[in-house]
């Protein structure tokens, strides 16, 4: 094969990857996380910069064609069928890499069954997401956060969504000794292989998003394109702690999705953590509680060997 | 020696002036063209001492004087506008506002007696003026009604008690319109109380304004377009779910976060202009409220209203027949003549004010020459020489 000269190489590809790009078969790069942490980071990129990923053969499943509601239409989970179909198709386009991000593919956070931990129904996702991409070359990334961080989130998140509840009546409804990511991680990689599975840590602010997004492409020979990561989205503000009481307190007079979206785009404009102290930070002796419950774990999972960069090292 | 002039005093109740009071502020033009001068309640509320007006407890009695200097000024400034051509002639003042009734909303001191210090707060602004007639006109409101708008006016105000904690003489018949107008009726001077239900506003504002500028001479004079389609015929106020949000969301907010989720709940949670203040009384309580008025407000329609059904604030179907009793303004046979008049009579009452001004830098001995010759000429003449004088300066 004659040697490509820098007019071939697309942009966003360095020039040995570029060189390897007819015979690589195309990967699939399969985010999963619980939902505060990266999924919708990593869909937004891919969406809102499409024609330019599409350039230099990468192509975004949107979130739609990637999850489905559950019997009881509650929860989102992996839709097999679409998301084949959509594999199938993309991956039949020659040196198109195929990228997926959906945090709630593996069924909700929490809510199992007492004793459960995270994920309590992602055995079922795990099966189907191999069953779809068992003859392609695959990636699973999967991204994790701090509980601390976990459980500020989701609060924050159930607070949106319409919940009465203050932190510490919603903290009653959660198992705090049952927040590992191991029992997750061990399946996947008891489901794919240890070589497939990579860990990552989404930071809070700008910049860490930016680098994890140019590790996380990275771990699929995919460089980042400075345009792109120049762009990306910034982390949603949360809200200040009246913002909070201010939310708690109408959601029960609220009667309809537009209406609670509108509040929230109010309080978000008013009264997010801009404007006074975040409202959805748990009580120290709690947060400490659990970071030294959870960081040696936590220190394990993103240890080299396991992390997002060693994983890119050894493609 | 002072001209003394016929006041009309429009004093509310409160839903009357939230209709009339941006209606006349658009009509005032109109209104300075015929010879009356408006003035409104909020412009006195205004007024520098204004502390010093009797509208409440905490009046500061020394400002006393001095408030009334300055209602005397700011009538006294309406009236040159109004009718500077004819400044010998007595000319019609109206004055409306609820705040001629006493500062601040309807709320726990009113538990003494319907607007306490209704008497004390009308004196004062009578006193301030040269006046030789004084009409009150009452719109009435029923006591169901009134109680709720109350309630959502002072939801608005910041509020966020229950109905029953913030007007919690609800079952108790004192808002009795009866001892109100007597009242209104013994302070000096004033001649007539015109009382009439705020209901019939659902004929629409402009008929309802006919009423009351019938008190002024006006009735069929104004022309309405300037109010544009449709005014509407009830206040702006929250939503039964406005209500419930400001009572869950204000005790969490103050200062400048207070006025952000106001504007917040007023944008999305006001109720719809065209059917009025939600129903916040429970239909039983409604209708103990209804029963503890009922002697009363018979009473009242009979005495001070026997043109209308005595049992008028009975119930729904009764209260809602008065907006059926209103003519509509005939607006379309009048239009052109006050259009005319319009263009006329501001002309004239602006060269007016420039012929005074002029004669103020000419000597008094010169002065009285010139009086001597508008005695002789007649003021229609010095009328025209001052239309005239002014349309050259204005195209200079």
């Amino acid at each position: 094969m004659p040697p490509m000269s820098q007019a071939d190489v697309p942009p966003g590809r360095s020039r040995e990857k570029a060189a390897r790009m007819p015979d690589r078969e195309p990967t699939i790069l399969f985010h999963v996380g619980a939902v505060p942490t990266a999924g919708w980071l990593i869909q937004r990129c891919l969406d809102r910069h499409a024609e330019q990923w599409n350039k230099i053969g990468v192509v975004g499943i949107p979130q739609a064609g990637l999850v489905g509601s559950t019997r009881s239409g509650a929860n989102l989970t992996l839709d097999d069928v679409t998301f084949a179909a959509t594999i199938n198709e993309l991956a039949a386009q020659q040196r198109t890499d195929v990228i997926a991000a959906a945090g709630n593919a593996l069924g909700p956070t929490f809510g199992g069954p007492p004793g459960s931990g995270l994920h309590a129904d992602f055995d079922e996702a795990i099966t189907l997401l191999k069953k779809a991409t068992q003859r392609y070359r695959r990636l699973i990334v999967l991204s994790i956060c701090p509980q601390v961080q976990l459980l500020e989130r989701h609060y924050a998140r159930a607070i949106k969504s319409g919940s009465t509840a203050t932190l510490d009546e919603w903290l009653c409804g959660i198992d705090l000794d049952n927040l590992s990511w191991l029992p997750l991680h061990e399946k996947l990689v008891a489901a794919f292989g240890s070589e497939v599975v990579v860990t990552c840590k989404l930071g809070d602010h700008a910049e860490a998003h930016t680098e994890f997004l140019r590790e996380f492409f990275a771990a699929g020979d995919v460089e980042l394109p400075e345009a792109i990561g120049r762009k990306t989205p910034r982390p949603v503000l949360g809200l200040s702690e009246n913002g909070v009481r201010l939310a708690i307190a109408a959601h029960p007079h609220l009667t309809s999705a537009r209406q609670r979206t509108e509040l929230h785009a109010f309080l978000n404009r008013h009264f997010s953590e801009l404007d006074g102290p975040r409202g959805t930070v748990l009580p120290p002796s709690v947060g400490s509680r659990i970071n030294a419950r959870y960081h040696d774990e936590l220190q394990k999972l993103l240890a080299p060997e396991s992390a997002i960069e060693a994983a890119g090292a050894t493609r | 020696m002072t001209t003394q002039h016929d006041l009309v005093l429009h004093v509310g109740m409160p839903r009357a002036n939230a209709l009339i009071e941006p209606a006349l502020i658009r009509l005032r033009p109109q209104m300075r063209a015929l010879g009356v001068a408006y003035v409104s309640g909020a412009q006195l509320e205004r007024l520098r001492h204004a502390s010093g007006w009797h509208g409440d407890r905490f009046v500061v009695r020394e400002n006393g004087a001095a408030f009334r200097r300055e209602v005397s000024r700011a009538v006294r400034a309406e009236l040159e506008q109004a009718g500077s051509l004819w400044r010998r002639r007595p000319l019609a003042i109206l004055i409306s506002g609820d705040q001629l009734l006493g500062r601040g909303p309807i709320g726990p001191r009113d538990a003494e007696g319907l607007r306490p210090y209704a008497e004390a707060a009308l004196r004062d602004v009578i006193t301030a003026l040269p006046v030789r007639s004084v009409r009150v006109i009452l719109h009435t409101e029923r006591q169901d009604r009134l109680v709720e708008l109350a309630y959502l006016r002072q939801l608005a105000a910041g509020h966020s008690g229950a109905l029953e904690q913030q007007l919690p003489y609800l079952l108790e018949p004192v808002l009795d319109y009866r001892d109100l107008l007597k009242r209104l009726g013994s302070v000096p001077q004033v001649t007539d109380v015109i009382v009439r239900p705020v209901e019939m506003a659902d004929a629409g504002v402009p008929a309802f304004l006919n009423g009351v500028l019938d008190a002024v001479g006006l009735r069929d004079e104004l022309s309405f377009d300037v109010l544009g389609p449709g005014p509407q015929t009830h206040p702006q106020v929250y939503s039964a779910q406005g209500a419930a949000l400001a009572r869950a969301m204000y005790p969490m907010v103050q200062g400048d976060e207070f006025f952000l989720v106001r504007q917040y709940l007023t944008d999305n949670y006001s109720a719809a202009l065209e059917y009025g203040p939600p129903e916040l009384l429970p239909t039983d309580v409604r209708a103990r409220v209804l029963a503890a008025y009922s002697e009363s407000n018979r009473t009242l329609f009979e005495q001070y209203m026997p043109d209308l059904l005595s049992d008028s604030y009975a119930d729904d179907v009764t209260t809602f027949a008065l907006g059926n009793v209103l003519d509509q303004p005939r607006r379309m046979e009048r239009a052109t003549r006050t259009k005319i008049k319009l263009a006329v009579c501001n002309r004239a009452n602006r060269a007016s004010r420039t012929g005074r001004r002029i004669l103020r830098h000419i000597p008094e001995h010169s002065r009285t020459a010139l009086d001597g010759v508008r005695r002789q000429l007649g003021i229609g003449a010095l009328a025209t020489a001052s239309v005239l004088f002014h349309r050259r300066g204005s195209r200079q």
